[in-house]
């Protein structure tokens, strides 16, 4: 008898959790109405995920829910995607060179130390702008599609994963520049490595993409409670941020990066700065907010 | 033209008059029918014909027996008693002439 209570109030709890996607009206009518029918924990558990289950499908009914997955979710993750696919493969050259070839002497020789203190911050600004750019991602779809951020979070990742694995369409290719390290036979070496052909690029996407836009997607879900002109700042931060990660696959950017630019002068800016625009906009802005509500509910 | 769940709940909760809120309907439409009316399909079906005019729905008062919590209440527009006549009349019209009687 006791197991049975036990498994039934587990059951409610489960129910109660579940529910608490709903709105709080129509959760605390639901709720009211099973306790009124007298329903068991199994029934309201089931109640509860059958109307949790409507509530989502109708969503997808939404012509705007989906105008957001073509116009901000599929281009945003298929770019984060891009970048984390050439990142991988830029700097698993590096990795390859320093440790699959170590030798413990290098250690004596300047020339190592002067080559690592020239590639290393490279490295670490890629990585660095990588997660900034994700994060940004996640912050806009979070924002844009609060409604239906399960929808939109399945996917914004599953498109990562299928760009990352599969690449675009080639009939983009005049757009943007696709090719990574591992298209040129004298980085053959390093991508003859199973690992850094197919193990390390997944690495990079878990841990720079999938968790910056996670953490991003919930920023941007409970953006909404701070003021109008916070939002606005780091919106512009945002969009500037993107635009700087649809810049970096286009052809004339890479022409740039790899100093193939007909002309030296002028010199175009670092994007980094840009990158990194959105998540700092966002930390300084939400800081200066919660300080302001700590101070007006202190006095 | 009202489909005939959304006939149900419109009929249903005329007559239950200012004592209709979701608990009471699903138990009405429950004994009528003789089958389970799970709440997703009365919140759903109450939204659709909100947006359609149909229905108007407020939260109510909260009781002991409710655990409580409040009462999504329901009242039928003048729209929604127009839907429902027309749809009554259609089913009594196309059913006149026919015979149930299995052969």
């Amino acid at each position: 008898m006791t197991r049975i209570t036990a498994l039934d109030s587990l059951l409610r709890r489960m129910a109660d959790r579940v529910s608490l996607v709903l709105d709080p009206a129509e959760r605390d009518s639901a709720f009211g109405d099973l306790a009124e029918s007298g329903e068991s924990g199994s029934q309201a558990l089931r109640g509860m995920l059958g109307l949790v289950i409507r509530r989502r499908a109708a969503c997808l009914w939404d012509w705007r829910q989906w105008l957001t997955v073509a116009s901000l979710t599929v281009p945003l993750s298929a770019l984060v995607s891009l970048q984390s696919r050439r990142s991988a493969d830029g700097t698993a050259i590096y990795l390859w060179l320093y440790v699959n070839n170590w030798d413990w002497a290098l250690i004596h020789s300047s020339g190592f130390w002067r080559v690592l203190a020239q590639c290393a911050p490279g490295v670490l600004l890629s990585y660095i702008s990588l997660a900034c750019w994700s994060w940004t991602a996640g912050l806009l779809v979070g924002w844009f599609a609060r409604r239906t951020l399960w929808f939109n979070s399945f996917i914004l990742f599953a498109v990562v994963v299928a760009v990352g694995l599969f690449g675009i369409p080639p009939i983009v290719d005049h757009v943007f520049v696709l090719h990574r390290a591992r298209d040129y036979p004298g980085n053959a070496a390093v991508f003859f490595v199973r690992f850094y052909r197919q193990v390390f690029p997944q690495c990079l996407q878990l841990l720079l993409v999938m968790l910056p836009a996670w953490r991003g997607m919930l920023h941007g879900r409970r953006f909404d409670q701070f003021p109008r002109s916070c939002r606005v700042v780091v919106l512009i931060a945002a969009v500037a941020a993107a635009g700087a990660l649809v810049s970096t696959n286009l052809l004339w950017w890479q022409m740039r990066v790899l100093d193939i630019w007909p002309l030296r002068q002028p010199r175009l800016p670092s994007l980094v700065p840009m990158a990194i625009a959105g998540p700092a906009a966002y930390l300084l802005l939400t800081s200066l907010v919660r300080r302001a509500r700590r101070y007006a509910g202190h006095s | 033209m009202l489909g005939e769940f959304e006939y149900l709940l419109i009929a249903v909760a005329a007559q239950l008059g200012e004592d209709a809120y979701g608990a009471a309907i699903r138990r009405e439409i429950e004994k009528a029918t003789g089958h389970r009316c799970s709440i997703g399909a009365l919140y759903t079906t109450l939204d659709r014909l909100q947006a359609k005019g149909l229905v108007k729905t407020w939260m109510g008062e909260a009781t002991a027996e409710r655990g409580g919590r409040a009462k999504r209440m329901v009242h039928v527009t003048g729209k929604g008693i127009q839907a429902a006549t027309s749809f009554y009349r259609a089913v009594t019209q196309v059913s006149r002439d026919v015979s149930w009687e299995t052969k």
